[in-house]
C-alpha cells in the first residue's frame, strides 16, 4: 500500500481493535468450536455450519442479543452456495454481530429463526420471495413483495426477466 | 295555505315582504275564476320559488364551504372562475352535470336509483315550513314543528338504501354508522326543540317566533335557553353527518362512505340534500332559539326595538342562519372525528340525559313564568265551538 | 375508557365475521399498502398486510450501480428521510474505503438530516390530524414545511430527493444565506410546536381516539425489531444517534424523547418532542460548525468497493435504516442489503391492533409512521 492520502484514515494496526477482540472472545466463548472466527471488511462475524444456526441464534438471544437487524442472503453462484447472513445487535448495548452460513445452491433450505426473533418472520418471507430460499418451519411462508403468480427468483445472479411474468387474471 | 298574517304590534318599512304576497294574491284573484285555482296557483308558485331557492342556495353553500375551508387553513379558495371565484359554483354544477353517470355492475337497481330521491326529498320538503318572514312561509301547519322532525327523519332511509344498493362494503359500513348515529341524535334534536316548544307554548313555526317578540329565546329563558342551544346545535350537527360527527363518510377511513358508488347527478342530489340539511337544521335553530325572523327586540325599550324593526324582517332571519351556517362549517374545519362507538357513547350517556335535565328545568320555569321581561304569550286562539251535528235519523 | 374488545367475547360472536380491503388505492394507508382486514361488525378480528406495489428492485439495482450512482436510489426509499438514506449510503461507502470526511461536512450532514427529521415529523403530524378528521393541521404543517424546502432548495438544489450527502462529504458547500435561513427557521418553528400542542394535543377528541390505543408491548417490539419513535413511545430507551453514535453526534447533547405507555397518544407526543430535540441539535450544530472548510474529500475517480462486508446504521425519522454492503473489488457492489425501519415496523402491526376498530387502524397507522417505498423498496 502507498501512503495513505490526507483524506484518507492511516492504515488499522495489524491485529484487531480491543473491543473486537473483546467481542470475539466472549462469542467464542458462548457459541462454541462450530463458530468460526471471522473478519472480511469491517463486520465481524461467525461462520457457522446450517444445522447449527438456530441453536446459535438462541444462544445469541439470551447473550443478550435481543435485536435482529435484519436476515439476508447472498448469492456466489460459482461457488455453488448462498451465503446466509443474520445480523444481530443490542438494544442496550454497542455490540453487533453477524452469523453467516453457507447453503448449497441447488435445493436452498434452511431452518428458521423465527422462533428466536419475530422479526426475522417477514425478513425471511422476503429471502424466500427473491432468492427461493425455503425456511423450515416458518409459520407462513409465502411471497411477501412480489405477486403471489411470480416466477422466478429476481435477486438471483443468474435470473433473466421473462417478458411475460406479469400473469392474466380473469377478471 | 297561507293565511294573511295578524297584524303585529310594531310596524314594519316598506322593504317587509307582506306586501308582496297580498299584492300577488289579489292579481291571482282577480285574474282566475275559481279560488281553489287561486290556491293551486299559489302552490305550484311557491314550489317554483322554494325549488329554485334551494339550488340557489346549495351553490351559494358550496362556494361558502370552500372560501370558509380557505381561509381556515391559510389559503385562499377559490380564485380563478370570476373575481374572487364566484362564479365556482355554476363551474362546480356544470362539472357535475357533465359527469359520466356510472352504475356498480351488480349494485341493486331500484334502490340505488331511488336513494338520492328520498334524501333530497326529505330535505327538500322541509324547506316548505320555515318560516323567512311573516308572510314569507309556503306552508302555515299548527303542527310544523312535528312535521318537520317526521320528515327530515326520513333522510337516513336513503342513506341506507345507497349504502346497501351500492354492492360496496365500505359503502354498508358508512351506512350503518348513519343509521346508528342519526336515529340516536334525533333523540336530543328533538328534546331540545320541545324545550323551545314549551317556552313557546306551540308547535306552529309561525306562533313560536310570535312568542320571541319580547325576546329571542337564547337569552330571554335564563340559562336554560343557551343551554338547549348548544345541545341543538351539537345534535344537528349529528344529524347532519357533519364533523366532527363525519363518521358515516370519514373521507379518511371511508373515502365516501354511503355515497362513494354514485356520480354526477345521483351525487349531486346528495350533495345538494346535505348542505340544505345544514341550512334546515340552521333555520330551525334559529327559529325556535334565536327568534327567526323577529327583529332583536329588548322586551319593552321602545326606543331600541324601533330601530331595530327597521331592518326587515327576512334580512334578520338570513343573518341567523348564515351565522349559524358559518358556526357549522367553523367546526368542520376545526375538530377531529369522532369514533363511532365514542359517538354512541356521547348521546346516550351525556347528551339526552342533558336534554332531558334542561327539558325539567324548562317546564318548571315555563310553569312559573320566569323569564326576562314581561311573558308575552300570544292568547290562544279560540276554540270554534264544535257544530252540532243533527241527529242521526234512525231508518224507519 | 379505551380499551379492544376482546375478540372470544359474546359481543363478536353475534356477528358474522367479513373480510374487507383497504386496498391499495385508500386515503390513509399513507402509500400503496393493502391491508386485509377481518372484521367483525367494526371491531378488528385480524390484519393482514400485502405490500410490493411499489417494489422497484432497489437492491438488484444496487448490483449494476456504482458507488456514487446508488445515492440516488437511497434518496427514493424513504423520501421523508431523504438525507438521512443517502448518509446511510456514505457511510458505509467510507467505511468500506477508509475515507476520513471533513469536519465541516460531517456538520453539515447533521444540521440536513435533523432538518429532514423536523421536517418529515411536520408532514406526519399533519398528515395525523387529516386521517383523525381534522383537516386544517395539514395545510399548517405544509405552509411551516416550505421553509425547511426552501432551505434545501438553497443549497441542494431539490426539496424532495436530494442526493446531496455523497460518499466523501456533501456535494458542495452550503449556500451564503444557509446558516441565516436555518436560524430564522428555528426561531419560526419553537413556538409554532406550541401552537400545535394547542392545536390537536389540547383537542379532547384527539385524546379520547388516542389515548390507550393500540398499545404496543415493550417486549413485543423488541421482538420485532421496532425502532424509532414507535419503540420509544414504548419505553425502550433506543436511538442510533446514542447507542452507535456515528458523525458528530457525541459531540451534540440532546435528550431522547421517550413515553412509557406505548399506545398512540404516546407515539404522538414522543414524535413532537423530537421535532424540539431537533432543534436544539441544529443550533448546537450551527454554533459548532467550522466556518469554512473542504466539505468533500478527495476520492480516486473509480470507486472500488474492497472485499468484505460492512455496515452502517443511522437513525432516521422512522427508526433505524441499516446498509449492508458486500464489496468484490469491483466498482460495481455484488450485494446491497437495505434494511429498512419501516418494514419491522409494520410487521408489529397486526399484533397489535386485534380488537380495536376501524377508526383505530386508521390512527394507529398514521402514528407508526409508515412509509411504504420503504417496505416495498
Amino acid at each position: 500500500m502507498s501512503t495513505p492520502t490526507p483524506d484518507q484514515t492511516p492504515a488499522p494496526p495489524p491485529g484487531l481493535p480491543p473491543e473486537l477482540e473483546a467481542l470475539r472472545d466472549k462469542l467464542a466463548a458462548v457459541l462454541g468450536t462450530d463458530a468460526v472466527w471471522e473478519l472480511k471488511g469491517k463486520l465481524p462475524a461467525f461462520r457457522l455450519p446450517a444445522k447449527a444456526i438456530v441453536s446459535a441464534c438462541k444462544t445469541l438471544r439470551q447473550a443478550g442479543f435481543d435485536y435482529l437487524l435484519f436476515v439476508t442472503a447472498v448469492d456466489y453462484p460459482s461457488e455453488n452456495r448462498f451465503e446466509i447472513v443474520y445480523v444481530a445487535g443490542q438494544y442496550n448495548g454497542p455490540d453487533q454481530i453477524a452469523l453467516v452460513t453457507d447453503i448449497p445452491r441447488d435445493n436452498p433450505a434452511v431452518e428458521s429463526v423465527s422462533q428466536v426473533w419475530d422479526t426475522a418472520e417477514w425478513h425471511e418471507r422476503e429471502i424466500f420471495d427473491l432468492f427461493g430460499i425455503r425456511f423450515e418451519n416458518h409459520r407462513d411462508l409465502r411471497r411477501i413483495l412480489l405477486d403471489d403468480t411470480w416466477e422466478g427468483y429476481p435477486l438471483r445472479k443468474d435470473y433473466v426477466d421473462k417478458v411475460h411474468n406479469v400473469v392474466k387474471r380473469p377478471y | 295555505m297561507a293565511v294573511e298574517a295578524a297584524p303585529l304590534k310594531q310596524s314594519m318599512n316598506n322593504y317587509d315582504t307582506n306586501e308582496l304576497v297580498s299584492v300577488l294574491t289579489a292579481k291571482l284573484q282577480a285574474s282566475l275564476p275559481e279560488p281553489w285555482l287561486v290556491d293551486a296557483a299559489k302552490i305550484v308558485l311557491a314550489a317554483i320559488a322554494l325549488a329554485g331557492f334551494a339550488s340557489v342556495l346549495a351553490m351559494i353553500l358550496v362556494y361558502v364551504e370552500r372560501k370558509v375551508a380557505g381561509h381556515f387553513q391559510q389559503r385562499l379558495g377559490p380564485m380563478r372562475v370570476g373575481p374572487h371565484g364566484i362564479f365556482q359554483p355554476i363551474a362546480d354544477s356544470l362539472k357535475l352535470l357533465a359527469k359520466e353517470e356510472i352504475t356498480p355492475r351488480d349494485a341493486d337497481r331500484l334502490i340505488y336509483n331511488l336513494a338520492p330521491l328520498l334524501t333530497f326529498v326529505a330535505s327538500f320538503v322541509c324547506m316548505g315550513f320555515i318560516p323567512f318572514a311573516p308572510n314569507l312561509q309556503a306552508v302555515r301547519f299548527n303542527v310544523g314543528l312535528l312535521f318537520v322532525l317526521g320528515i327530515s327523519s326520513m333522510g337516513v332511509l336513503g342513506i341506507l338504501a345507497a349504502g346497501w344498493s351500492s354492492n360496496n362494503k365500505w359503502s354498508l359500513l358508512g351506512a350503518m354508522r348513519a343509521g346508528a348515529q342519526i336515529i340516536s341524535y334525533e333523540l336530543s334534536a328533538a328534546l331540545a326543540l320541545l324545550v323551545g316548544v314549551i317556552f313557546a307554548g306551540s308547535l306552529d313555526f309561525h306562533e313560536i317566533v310570535k312568542s320571541q317578540e319580547a325576546g329571542w329565546w337564547i337569552w330571554r329563558a335564563p340559562v336554560v335557553g343557551l343551554v338547549t342551544f348548544i345541545i341543538y346545535t351539537i345534535a344537528s350537527t349529528a344529524e347532519c353527518n357533519r364533523t366532527p360527527f363525519d363518521i358515516v363518510e370519514g373521507e379518511s377511513e371511508l373515502t365516501a362512505g354511503f355515497h362513494t358508488e354514485y356520480s354526477s347527478m345521483k351525487f349531486a342530489m346528495f350533495f345538494l340534500a346535505e348542505f340544505l340539511n345544514v341550512f334546515i337544521v340552521s333555520a330551525i335553530s334559529a327559529t325556535v332559539f334565536l327568534g327567526g325572523w323577529m327583529p332583536l327586540h329588548i322586551g319593552n325599550w321602545e326606543a331600541a326595538n324601533r330601530i331595530f324593526d327597521m331592518i326587515p324582517a327576512w334580512i334578520w332571519f338570513f343573518g341567523k342562519v348564515s351565522a349559524l351556517v358559518f358556526v357549522v362549517m367553523w367546526f368542520r374545519w376545526t375538530f377531529p372525528r369522532l369514533r363511532v362507538d365514542q359517538l354512541m357513547r356521547f348521546e346516550w350517556k351525556f347528551l339526552m340525559p342533558a336534554s332531558f335535565a334542561t327539558l325539567a328545568v324548562a317546564a318548571i320555569l315555563a310553569a312559573s313564568q320566569t323569564y326576562f321581561f314581561a311573558p308575552e304569550r300570544p292568547a290562544a286562539p279560540p276554540v270554534a265551538p264544535a257544530p252540532t251535528k243533527p241527529p242521526i235519523l234512525a231508518n224507519k | 375508557m379505551n380499551a379492544p374488545v376482546p375478540v372470544e367475547s359474546p359481543v363478536a360472536d353475534t356477528y358474522q365475521d367479513y373480510f374487507i380491503n383497504m386496498g391499495p388505492q385508500h386515503p390513509s394507508t399513507h402509500g400503496v399498502l393493502r391491508l386485509v382486514v377481518k372484521l367483525a361488525g367494526e371491531t378488528v378480528l385480524g390484519v393482514s398486510p400485502h405490500m410490493g406495489y411499489v417494489h422497484r428492485g432497489i437492491e438488484k439495482m444496487g448490483e449494476a450501480q456504482t458507488a456514487m450512482q446508488f445515492t440516488h436510489l437511497t434518496s427514493r426509499l424513504d423520501y421523508l428521510s431523504a438525507h438521512m438514506n443517502n448518509w446511510a449510503w456514505a457511510m458505509v461507502v467510507e467505511q468500506a474505503l477508509g475515507v476520513q470526511v471533513p469536519e465541516r461536512a460531517e456538520y453539515l450532514r447533521v444540521i440536513m438530516s435533523e432538518l429532514t427529521r423536523i421536517s418529515s415529523h411536520q408532514l406526519w403530524w399533519g398528515v395525523f390530524g387529516m386521517d383523525l378528521g381534522a383537516f386544517t393541521p395539514f395545510l399548517y404543517a405544509f405552509r411551516d414545511r416550505e421553509k425547511v424546502n426552501d432551505i434545501f432548495e438553497k443549497t441542494c438544489g431539490t426539496r424532495l430527493t436530494m442526493n446531496y450527502i455523497v460518499p466523501g462529504g456533501v456535494m458542495e458547500d452550503a449556500d451564503a444565506d444557509f446558516e441565516k435561513d436555518t436560524r430564522a427557521f428555528l426561531e419560526y418553528f419553537k413556538p409554532l410546536i406550541e401552537e400545535y400542542e394547542q392545536l390537536l394535543s389540547g383537542n379532547i377528541i384527539v385524546q379520547e381516539r388516542t389515548k390507550g390505543v393500540a398499545v404496543l408491548p415493550p417486549e413485543l417490539a423488541k421482538s420485532y425489531g421496532v425502532t424509532g419513535p414507535t419503540l420509544r413511545a414504548s419505553g425502550v430507551d433506543y436511538d442510533v444517534r446514542k447507542n452507535h453514535p456515528y458523525g458528530v453526534y457525541p459531540r451534540l447533547s440532546f435528550q431522547t424523547a421517550l413515553a412509557t405507555e406505548g399506545d398512540s397518544w404516546a407515539r404522538y407526543k414522543v414524535r413532537l418532542e423530537e421535532m424540539r430535540q431537533s432543534i436544539k441539535i441544529i443550533s448546537q450544530a450551527l454554533d459548532q460548525m467550522p466556518k469554512s472548510g473542504p466539505v468533500r474529500a478527495k476520492l480516486p475517480a473509480v470507486l472500488r468497493i474492497p472485499p468484505g462486508r460492512y455496515l452502517s446504521r443511522v437513525e432516521t425519522a422512522r427508526g433505524e435504516l441499516a446498509i449492508f454492503l458486500v464489496g468484490d473489488g469491483k466498482p460495481l457492489p455484488y450485494r446491497v442489503k437495505i434494511r429498512s425501519p419501516n418494514f419491522s415496523n409494520l410487521s408489529a402491526f397486526p399484533a397489535i391492533i386485534k380488537g380495536w376498530r376501524v377508526a383505530d387502524i386508521v390512527t394507529a397507522m398514521s402514528t407508526f409512521d409508515l412509509v411504504i417505498p420503504d417496505i416495498d423498496r
